[in-house]
């Protein structure tokens, strides 16, 4: 009986071995005005730099038209510009499955917002919870910049909110029709084209602004070609 | 070859055999509900509830060595901060608010006086690094952790390997916490046939029954639940509890409503420790209740409560059955 099952279990792994795993790569590029963005490097007339950009990506899935086709399980990853590996994500997806988009999340889901200490991405010490109140800080970005009227010219974002009617939360979805190594580009400069950081410099708690600025981010995420 | 395999599996059910035996059933009164707090993500063990005290009377946790968790959560005040109105934290700062007693935190979801945290395993993170509290961050607690053999030895004994996260941190500081159940007062008793009331005791409880039980809900005498029980606003603080956190108007001048357990150990009361005494308290509600102009609802008082001087004193005395000494005095919670 028992070998029937050892046996029985062995065909199934040759089974799932046949059908074919591809490692594709998600690469994250920050861009300023079409150039790759450094951090801490002025990037403009007004000493502008970026010293921190930071955010979750969650919910990887690949759709074909309304189908899905592949979603990632306990799917959370925390992009750090400060980290290289970080903003390249790995995923296995079955070979030759036909997708028209890629889709994910920009910050973390209200479920996981409250089931309490979570673990590797999610662990508060990467500094993306909020102490004070409870949540996740979706997206962080910090920098300076001469008509910042804060203290040393630091301006602070950061964006969540996982409660009505200040969810900050976004989704994004970028069409592409084959599964490969994917380069997605972000341009803050266009980010900064809507903010006026002489009077937004600090947001740090859940809020309509990190609302409209989550939007804003999340419509700057392109397939790179 | 084979020999191998039998000590690996050897080695891992042992292990295996270790986790299981200590973990420990969290002793709950017949007459309490069921806790709300998802033990199956935290089963308590002795070890590790053994690291979430040492961290609770650590100063370790904060940025100068100066402040633990105890500084203001005091053993011998149910868990609560005394003598002071509001908490101090490092530097002697003064915070905004009177440090609540910690017991039966397993039946809550939401902590602190407006609500702001919705889970006790992230509450940990609003002293350690509240400027005022602790002044800390959660990297930097860690690399000092890191750096202590006792922290790493009892980190390896309560996760099986000595790797100190801020996940395994802050489970292990609700495993401690979550020990702290307070049922063992005259009043719990009595609810299992083991005592009575008194005369006076018994008119008490009836009274608390009309005017108080709406929201300080038997069997805990909490309701879950957020409400104004008419204090006026102190202009020096303008504290709008649970409004300031949702900005929404309905919530303006919210607090939630703590227990009435174990009053005698925790003066002073309210959220901003105004009244010392308990009769100050019972006075607040006969002759002080202010009325704002904000949104009404069931939860907010908006007339004085219509209690005689005697009924007062019957009131009382029902709140001291509330008084249980076996927790207060429980050698258990408290540093070795
Ligand atoms: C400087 C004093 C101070 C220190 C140190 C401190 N607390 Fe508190 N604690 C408070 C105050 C004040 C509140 C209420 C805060 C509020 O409502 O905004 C509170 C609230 C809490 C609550 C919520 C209780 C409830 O019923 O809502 C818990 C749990 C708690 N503290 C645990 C801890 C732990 C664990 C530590 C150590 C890591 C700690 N505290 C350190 C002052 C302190
Ligand atoms: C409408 C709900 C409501 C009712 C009814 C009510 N309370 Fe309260 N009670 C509260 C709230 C809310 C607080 C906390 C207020 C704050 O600090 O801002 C509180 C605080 C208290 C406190 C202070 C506890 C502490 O730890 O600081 C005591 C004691 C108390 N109530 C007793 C009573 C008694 C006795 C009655 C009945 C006569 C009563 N309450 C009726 C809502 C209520």
């Amino acid at each position: 009986m028992k070998s029937a099952f050892i046996i029985f279990f062995t065909l199934i792994s040759f089974v799932i071995e046949a059908q074919s795993i591809q490692s594709i790569k998600i690469s994250f590029v920050p861009m300023f005005n079409n150039q790759l963005l450094e951090l801490d490097k002025p990037l403009n007339q007004d000493n502008q730099t970026i010293s921190k950009l930071k955010f979750y990506i969650s919910n990887i899935n690949f759709l074909d038209g309304d189908q899905l086709v592949w979603s990632e399980s306990e799917s959370y990853h925390l992009v750090d510009m400060e980290d290289r590996e970080s903003m390249e994500l790995l995923l296995d997806i079955p070979d030759n499955i036909d997708v028209s988009s890629l889709n994910f999340d920009l910050g973390v889901d209200s479920l996981a917002n409250v089931s309490g200490a979570m673990s590797d991405d999610l662990d508060p010490m990467h500094g993306m919870y909020w102490a004070w109140q409870s949540g996740y800080i979706n997206v962080k970005i910090e920098g300076k910049s001469d008509t910042c009227p804060a203290r040393k010219n630091k301006f602070q974002y950061h964006l969540g909110g996982f409660l009505a009617p200040n969810v900050s939360l976004q989704k994004v979805s970028l069409k592409l029709n084959k599964v490969e190594d994917i380069d997605v580009s972000i341009d803050i400069a266009k980010l900064f084209e809507t903010i006026d950081i002489s009077k937004t410099y600090e947001i740090m708690s859940p809020r309509a602004e990190a609302v409209s600025i989550s939007q804003k981010i999340a419509s700057l995420f392109e397939i790179r070609e | 070859m084979k020999k191998w395999y039998i000590v690996i599996f050897g080695l891992v059910f042992g292990l295996l055999g270790f986790l299981e035996s200590s973990i420990v059933e969290l002793e709950c009164p017949d007459h309490f509900p069921e806790p709300l707090y998802d033990f199956s993500k935290n089963e308590l063990r002795d070890a590790n509830i053994l690291l979430g005290k040492t961290l609770f009377y650590d100063p370790i946790l904060s940025i100068d060595g100066t402040i633990s968790c105890a500084s203001c959560h005091s053993p011998y005040h149910a868990f609560a901060h005394t003598d002071h109105d509001l908490s101090h934290g490092i530097d002697d700062i003064i915070g905004i608010r009177n440090a609540p007693p910690l017991f039966n935190l397993a039946w809550q979801n939401t902590f602190m006086w407006d609500g702001a945290i919705s889970h006790l395993d992230m509450q940990s993170l609003a002293p350690m690094t509240s400027p005022s509290e602790m002044g800390n961050n959660l990297m930097n607690i860690i690399a000092s952790l890191e750096a202590s053999k006792k922290y790493k030895l009892l980190f390896f004994e309560s996760y099986g390997d000595s790797t100190i996260t801020g996940q395994r941190l802050l489970l292990a500081m609700s495993q401690f916490q979550l020990t702290l159940v307070s049922g063992n007062s005259k009043y719990d008793r009595i609810k299992q046939s083991q005592d009575t009331f008194t005369v006076q005791e018994k008119k008490g409880y009836e009274l608390y029954k009309v005017n108080c039980s709406s929201c300080h809900t038997e069997p805990l005498f909490i309701n879950e639940d957020f409400a104004s029980n008419g204090l006026s606003v102190d202009s020096t603080l303008m504290d709008f509890g649970k409004g300031g956190v949702t900005m929404i108007k309905e919530d303006s001048l919210m607090f939630k409503v703590p227990s009435l357990r174990n009053l005698a150990y925790t003066k002073p009361y309210m959220h901003d420790g105004r009244f010392e005494k308990l009769r100050e308290v019972l006075n607040h509600y006969t002759d002080e209740v202010q009325v704002y102009d904000f949104p009404g609802s069931d939860n907010r008082i908006s007339v004085n409560v219509d209690l005689s001087s005697n009924e007062k004193s019957d009131i009382l005395a029902f709140l001291r059955i509330l008084n249980d000494e076996e927790f207060v005095f429980n050698k258990e919670h408290r540093e070795r």
